[in-house]
């Protein structure tokens, strides 16, 4: 086992916070304020490498590790929350192309999507579905050389702002385990109707949307994988991006935790700056030390992916972990800016807003417990 | 149009140096370092100059071998080659020492029509090594340079700053230029090209490699320094706290009673 | 008296004036010389100079060699560096003195280079040693200074900071010989050219001149607060600075910015406004003679520099001031 940043890994870090302190952070605030897909964002994203940071330079990513790329999201995620979640949903969005698609398919939509051409969203969740994706209403009908699909999704990361969406549907009712596929539905397709867009607590910037289809025929030529292919498909594209989020979960942390150390160095009661109090140095401490755990069982996770060997367990117990952690983390660090950290004038109540959502999305907590059991147990 | 970029890598300026008592040096171990950001605004420069008018920008170094990652950086902002200059007979080195080592490296690294520095190394802050390069080389200058104007095939034409406001100035090709940060907007390195940097062969020449002569850099340099020390921390005076009307009149009249006004 | 221990000053000229540094450097050259027992020799070059060339007299030069060429009218890099280069391997001072302004620092780079000796940059302290000169300068942004020696080369070469030494009180009674120097620079050696010269808004003081300057930062909250600054520094006769925050918010230009990555000034009194005092920032200003900050938060760094911190609104006690100021002036 070797704990050690490669040149690359430390040399992107150093690029991504630069760049992502300079472009990202002085944004977070306005798309927060005015609840704003930050659209010039991802032109920037493409510019910088970042929209498809870790696939194959053959396919044109950039070609990096998987801890890179969750270098980068902490970085990212540690500047602007949003632009975290945004990413995620790019790479949810094409992930399935890049497991299942053929070499035309990859041409067409994921060489773009890689070099930041297109942003990609990622369209499974529905009203009554969530994380139980048997319960999946949408369906998809063969018709000639098309399929038609109807039905509502819900929560689409940027789905009002993509230009293709990887939607999956149920192809056979019988049994939807062994009935969905997946298909690239592209943008103004007829049929496709964006129906409204979430006002959310946190993550502003990344608008989410209730997407509609309506007999919205998508050629056959879409379909990405195997028919009815698409159960493990998803699964497999889930499983992928719980590294991502334990990432953002650990960037949202340190963020707060900055600001915690800063404010505490600076705030001064009883003529002396609060970090010379053993209490408030006892939060940081914890504080930090969750962190740590959390980054560290992140990178484990995206180590195992990076060697090819199986990572369910413990991308699943990553974000459980991270995301927790960060829960604590940010409660901390607002508690330590006492009441000035409930005022919107401060980062930490937004921070505090956004970190939420690393609990919920990509699998709740208590979903990543029963993906760890089943491991455990199976 | 081949342009040669000179870099330095700085102790980062956002931490107060401290000096070693022992060794009278200012203290690197545990420092980040950065490069002299006049430095980063040189390398936009050269990269929008070949965009322009082709040809490629190279990068190079006085340094040790940590000062590889500033040249990788160079490299992953757009630069194409990168050579570091390292010889321990550099150590110590006065502007002149530096600039003389540096215009050899130059001369024996090939031609350029364009060479840039920044304005100033802020460890340093002396400004003096563009101008050396220039008088090394035999080359025209010009310093504090606030805008490239034009460039034809033998003349740059560049704005800089004056003791008066500022003058355009046409100098013959090459030239040396130091930049200023009002310049241009540094680019930040994208990812792709970050790795090829990483992976990049930066060639190491040393003293004998470029034909300089080691009995004149380094601690036989024509200054040197005799000691360094902090400067006392300056006090700090007392506050006026009361209604804003209030006080600022306080103020005034402590000024006046001063006689500062 | 012959040349040995001289001690030379380059004047600085700008449209034919002499700038305030140069009578700050003839006033340090003088004392050096006394010490060395050798002579102040000042160097003008410019066009139509000649009768500036007495003012030099004053504050201590013995000789005053004058290179009048419309050649020179504006500072060009291979004109003033052959005509100095000449002078200096003529006479072999000991010590060469450079303003350390753009063209001083522009100069004296090209001619240390070219003549192989010492150069010590924007200097704050000339002293001697066992007759050997000790210059003190500031580096790492003014927070560690540095004692510079020259073991042999001659002469050592210094450029000199405006407002960092003090100027003596000019003696007009002085007299001195004023010796003129031929201008034999041919334009083919010349590699540059100065084509157009794009003077300062008139009125407008540039920080590097300025006794006063008032600045603004970020506090300002937007770029309208620097219309109060402006009202301000006209008040005083004062230039207008700026934090890099103010700057990069593009609330500023950049010749604004006073920091360690903008102008490092060194006025008789700086008034900050809104500004909290980043380090980069305390690096371009804490040796002004006086520093008075304006802000609202008290425990702002920029507090530990200031002679007097008022802890207030800036709109509401810097407009007080202005008036206050206003009558104090009226009043003389």
């Amino acid at each position: 086992m070797e704990f050690k940043y490669t040149e690359d890994q430390i040399a992107l870090r150093r690029a991504v916070r630069e760049w992502a302190q300079s472009y990202l952070a002085p944004k977070a605030e306005e798309i927060d304020v005015n609840n704003r897909f930050p659209t010039e964002t991802i032109k920037a994203l493409g510019e910088q490498d970042l929209m498809g940071l870790a696939y194959p330079e053959e396919l044109g990513g950039a070609g990096y590790d998987a801890i890179s790329e969750a270098i980068a999201m902490e970085e990212i995620s540690a500047a602007c929350a949003s632009t975290g979640s945004i990413i995620t949903g790019h790479y949810l969005g094409f992930d399935a192309l890049y497991l299942a698609g053929t070499p035309e398919q990859k041409e067409k939509w994921l060489r773009p999507a890689l070099e930041g051409e297109k942003y990609a969203a990622f369209c499974l969740t529905e009203p009554a579905g969530g994380s139980d994706m048997t319960s999946n209403k949408t369906t998809a009908v063969e018709d000639g050389d098309y399929y038609v699909i109807n039905g509502v999704k819900h929560f689409i990361t940027g789905g009002a702002h993509c230009d293709f969406l990887c939607c999956f549907a149920i192809t056979n009712k019988e049994d939807p385990k062994h009935g969905m596929t997946c298909f690239v539905v592209e943008k103004d397709t007829p049929g496709m109707k964006i129906a409204s867009e979430d006002n959310k607590m946190g993550i502003r910037g990344a608008r989410t949307a209730e997407i509609v289809f309506e007999d919205c025929r998508v050629p056959k030529e879409n379909m990405v994988g195997e028919l009815n292919g698409g159960y493990r498909l998803a699964l497999d594209v889930v499983d992928r991006g719980r590294i991502g989020i334990a990432a953002m979960a650990v960037g949202i942390g340190q963020a707060a935790l900055d600001l915690a150390i800063k404010y505490a160095k600076e705030r001064e009661v009883f003529k002396r700056p609060i970090s010379k109090f053993q209490g408030i140095q006892w939060m940081l401490a914890d504080a930090a030390t969750q962190l740590e755990a959390a980054r560290m069982l992140t990178y484990y996770a995206a180590d195992l992916k990076e060697q090819g060997v199986p990572f369910t367990k413990q991308a699943a117990m990553a974000k459980l972990f991270a995301a927790e952690a960060s829960h604590k983390v940010v409660d901390t660090a607002l508690q330590i800016h006492g009441g000035y950290g409930y005022m919107k004038e401060y980062a930490i109540e937004r921070i505090y807003r956004d970190q939420r959502i690393t609990e919920l999305f990509e699998g709740t907590s208590q979903v990543q417990k029963i993906v760890i059991a089943g491991q455990l147990l199976h | 149009m081949n342009v040669l970029v000179c870099i330095k890598q700085v102790p980062d300026n956002s931490v107060v140096p401290k000096l070693d008592p022992n060794t009278n040096r200012v203290v690197t171990e545990g420092v980040e370092l950065m490069e002299s950001p006049f430095d980063l605004n040189a390398v936009e420069a050269g990269l929008k100059l070949v965009e322009e008018n082709g040809g490629e920008v190279s990068v190079l170094t006085l340094g040790g071998e940590s000062a590889k990652t500033s040249l990788r950086y160079g490299l992953s902002m757009g630069a194409a080659k990168a050579y570091l200059l390292k010889d321990p007979a550099f150590e110590e080195s006065d502007s002149w020492g530096t600039s003389y080592g540096l215009a050899k490296a130059i001369q024996s690294i090939g031609n350029f029509d364009v060479i840039l520095c920044g304005k100033q190394a802020i460890d340093n802050d002396a400004g003096q090594v563009g101008p050396g390069i220039a008088e090394q080389l035999g080359i025209s200058q010009i310093t504090y340079v606030s805008e490239i104007v034009s460039v034809t095939e033998d003349t740059l034409t560049a704005k800089r700053v004056s003791p008066a406001g500022e003058e355009v100035v046409e100098a013959k090709l090459p030239v040396v230029l130091t930049c200023e940060k009002s310049l241009n907007e540094p680019r930040y390195p994208t990812l792709k090209r970050t790795r090829m940097a990483n992976r990049a062969e930066i060639p190491e020449m040393d003293c004998a490699a470029v034909g300089a002569d080691p009995a004149k850099v380094g601690k036989n340099s024509p200054s040197a320094i005799k000691k360094l020390y902090t400067p006392a921390p300056r006090q700090s005076g007392e506050l006026i706290q009361g209604e804003a009307e209030e006080i600022a009149k306080i103020a005034v009249q402590k000024l006046v009673e001063q006689k500062i006004i | 008296m012959s040349n040995k221990n001289s001690v030379w000053v380059c004047l600085e000229q700008t449209g034919g004036k002499i700038a305030g540094v140069s009578y700050e450097m003839l006033s340090g050259a003088r004392k050096l010389a006394n010490e060395l027992s050798g002579e102040v020799c000042a160097v003008l070059m410019g066009h139509q100079v000649q009768a500036q060339a007495k003012e030099a007299f004053a504050y201590g030069a013995d000789k005053v060699y004058v290179c009048d060429n419309e050649n020179l009218e504006h500072y060009n890099t291979g004109a003033y560096c052959k005509v100095l280069e000449k002078l200096v391997k003529e006479n072999e001072p000991e010590i060469l003195l450079l303003a350390a302004t753009t063209n001083g620092r522009d100069l004296a780079g090209r001619l240390a280079s070219r003549l192989e000796t010492g150069l010590a940059a924007d200097c704050t302290a000339l002293a001697l040693e066992d007759g050997q000169l000790v210059a003190t300068r500031p580096t790492y942004g003014g927070n560690i200074m540095a004692e510079v020696v020259f073991p042999e080369k001659r002469p050592a070469m210094c450029t000199i900071r405006g407002n960092a030494m003090s100027k003596d009180d000019p003696d007009a009674s002085k007299t001195g010989e004023v010796i003129t120097v031929a201008y034999d620079v041919d334009d083919a050696e010349l590699r540059t050219k100065v084509k157009e010269i794009i003077a300062k808004a008139s009125g407008e003081i540039s920080l590097a001149d300025a006794q006063i300057i008032v600045s603004g930062g970020r506090g300002l909250g937007d770029p309208s607060g620097f219309d109060l600054i402006r009202k301000a520094a006209a008040t005083l006769g004062a230039a207008v600075g700026a934090s890099r925050a103010a700057v990069d918010a593009g609330w500023i230009p950049y010749e604004h910015q006073v920091g360690q990555t903008g102008k490092t000034v060194s006025p008789k009194l700086y008034i900050a406004c809104g500004i909290s005092g980043a380090l980069q920032h305390l690096a371009g200003m804490k040796t002004s003679d006086v520093i008075v900050a304006i802000n609202k938060d008290e425990e702002a760094p920029i507090f530990s520099v200031a002679n007097y911190g008022i802890v207030g609104d800036l709109y509401k006690v810097l407009p007080v001031m202005i008036e206050e100021i206003q009558k104090v002036l009226e009043s003389r």
